[in-house]
């Protein structure tokens, strides 16, 4: 019996380092991109850094200014909300009060449509509809733009927003439901007035970790936003987001250069932004509850 | 009422059109490819600046990544599950973990692959390599092994852990021959969806372990190795067009292989609830 005390004790100490293993590599993630990133404060002005627009980072009077890679990630991330949000949202409705038979049958394409992989959507976009934009839209001078990025990563984040909007409209009582309906009032009133109002904080958490997904997105504007570190003045122009950069340019930087301290610093933007979005949503959900995947 | 068939009506083709979209897409992509799958494809190296031969380096690669990352987030996955769902009070140090939890779930794939590139190939000195990539993937979907166990381990009735107590059992015993068990297909489910969900995943090994173009497979975990969604890459932006048919023909692999997952998931989940209903 001693014997198997002791196995116990053994098991349960694999547990307790189990559990605080994910605490420790959140920790860890923090500390080694901040060390990494924080050095290149010392050659680059903190000013330069987040206000200057130009990135040249391979020239010779390098610069590191992100400016112009944070209006791109701003403006992927805004189009393909505008693109995606009120979709999600419709068919989310749907899903929830609307569709009984086929529901299972939506629900399955919609988590397929989670595993698709985001490079195969970069690769169509790429071949396919880059050629169609040049084709049909005369004012657009390269297929590889904004919104091309946009309408590839509305497809990509469609199944987030949809299976968390519904939940959380799902998660509305139904009691509240049919007493509405059985005063007589109309579904869409009942939809607009009652459900909507009391899963609103559900919906708005959908919406915060869809769009930390969205921002945090990498093969897609890497291959289809074009590349190039500008300023855009509207949705056909190229733009280089935050995460494009790093995955484009990490390959050809030498180890401890400016070069590679500026793109873990970008890192560690990315990082802190994406932390702030959990930590937003889990306040919305409540604390102490795991984000469903 | 009309106001409410218009709107359902709405609704149901915006969703409807999504899904279609979705299947369009997925289907003129697997069939454009599948002319250019045979067998050589499958088992050759790519020859001639990758305009001949075949894929089955990044297959072989892609193996070794997820194997690499399952051999970590399983285990870790489970106990870590097992803590949350079995151990754990309503404390702060529980909330600590979902939090940390919830924020490694959020982090994006390519601060994985810098996180990846500065521990695993410059600090333990690995290098662009099989374990690195594999690691960095491993630790990504911790957090999908992690909320999926907890989700299956949470659902097995009380009544079991009680009868199993009654009858002596201590904690670690009804834990990991009751609870687990009877979680168990649960568990696989919960699995398969994080394998699907990394087996797409590019940005984390594209410099932890990903190699462009490779002559023979590795022979160790500490070389570099190719994988499939690396080798989209690859071959859709660093190539001439005229490696159009391996581009669709790896896209077209890749596909059937994320499809046939969500399939087994799909058989998975039908049997449990079969079972349940028995």
């Amino acid at each position: 019996m001693i014997g198997r005390k002791k196995r116990d004790l053994v098991v349960e100490g694999f547990i307790y380092l189990a559990a605080i293993l994910t605490t420790v590599i959140v920790a860890g993630i923090f500390f080694f991109l901040f060390k990494d990133g924080l050095p290149l404060f010392g050659e680059v002005s903190f000013k330069e850094f987040f206000t200057s627009p130009y990135w040249y980072p391979t020239y010779e009077d390098a610069e590191y200014g992100i400016f112009a890679l944070l209006i791109g990630t701003l403006s992927v991330t805004g189009l393909t909300i505008l693109f995606s949000i009120p979709l999600a949202f419709a068919s989310s409705i749907f899903l929830a009060i609307f569709s009984d038979k086929s529901r299972n049958f939506i629900k399955s394409i919609v988590e397929l449509m989670a595993g698709l992989p985001s490079v195969v959507l970069g690769a169509f976009a790429l071949k396919y509809i880059s050629k169609w934009i040049i084709e049909n839209i005369p004012s657009a001078w390269t297929g590889l733009n904004i919104f091309n990025a946009s309408l590839v990563l509305s497809l990509l984040s469609l199944p987030y927003f949809i299976t968390l909007m519904e939940d959380a409209i799902r998660a509305v009582p139904k009691t509240q439901i049919e007493g509405s309906l059985s005063l007589g009032v109309s579904w869409t009133s009942t939809i607009f007035r009652v459900v909507i109002p009391q899963a609103k904080s559900g919906i708005f958490n959908a919406m915060i970790l869809g769009i930390n997904r969205i921002i945090g997105e990498t093969m897609i504007v890497l291959m289809v936003a074009g590349g190039a570190a500008m300023v855009p003045s509207g949705i056909f122009d190229p733009v280089r987001p935050l995460t494009a950069t790093i995955a484009g340019e990490m390959g050809e930087t030498e180890l401890g250069s400016t070069h590679y301290f500026a793109l873990f610093m970008i890192g560690v933007i990315l990082l802190l932004f994406s932390t702030c979005f959990t930590l937003i949503a889990s306040k919305l959900k409540g604390s102490g509850k795991i984000d469903k995947r | 009422m009309i106001k409410d068939k218009i709107l359902k009506i709405t609704f149901g083709i915006i969703t409807f059109a999504i899904i279609a979209v979705v299947i369009g897409l997925l289907g003129f992509l697997i069939i454009t490819g599948l002319d250019d799958i045979n067998w050589e494809f499958l088992t050759t190296f790519p020859k001639n600046s990758m305009v001949d031969g075949g894929i089955f380096p990044a297959i072989v690669g892609s193996i070794y990544f997820l194997s690499v990352a399952m051999a970590f987030a399983i285990p870790v996955g489970i106990l870590g599950a097992v803590y949350l769902s079995e151990y754990s009070k309503d404390n702060f140090f529980k909330r600590t973990l979902v939090i940390a939890n919830n924020i490694l779930s959020g982090i994006p794939s390519v601060v994985f692959g810098l996180f990846g590139l500065t521990l695993f190939c410059v600090t333990f000195g690995f290098g662009t390599s099989v374990i690195a990539g594999g690691l960095t993937l491993g630790l990504m979907s911790l957090p999908y092994v992690i909320s999926n166990t907890y989700e299956s381990l949470i659902a097995v009735p009380d009544t079991y852990r009680e009868a199993s107590y009654a009858l002596g059992a201590s904690k670690v015993s009804t834990t990991f021959k009751v609870v687990i068990p009877s979680a168990g297909s649960r568990i696989l489910t919960g699995v398969v969806i994080a394998i699907g969900r990394i087996i797409g995943e590019t940005a984390p090994i594209l410099f932890t372990g990903a190699a462009f173009y490779i002559t023979r497979n590795p022979t160790s975990i500490f070389e570099p190795a190719m994988s499939l969604p690396t080798h989209i890459y690859v071959l859709a932006t660093i190539y001439p067009s005229n490696v159009q048919p391996k581009l669709e023909g790896t896209i077209s692999v890749l596909l059937l292989i994320v499809i046939i997952l969500f399939g087994f998931i799909g058989f998975l989940r039908a049997r449990d609830i079969r079972k349940r209903e028995r």
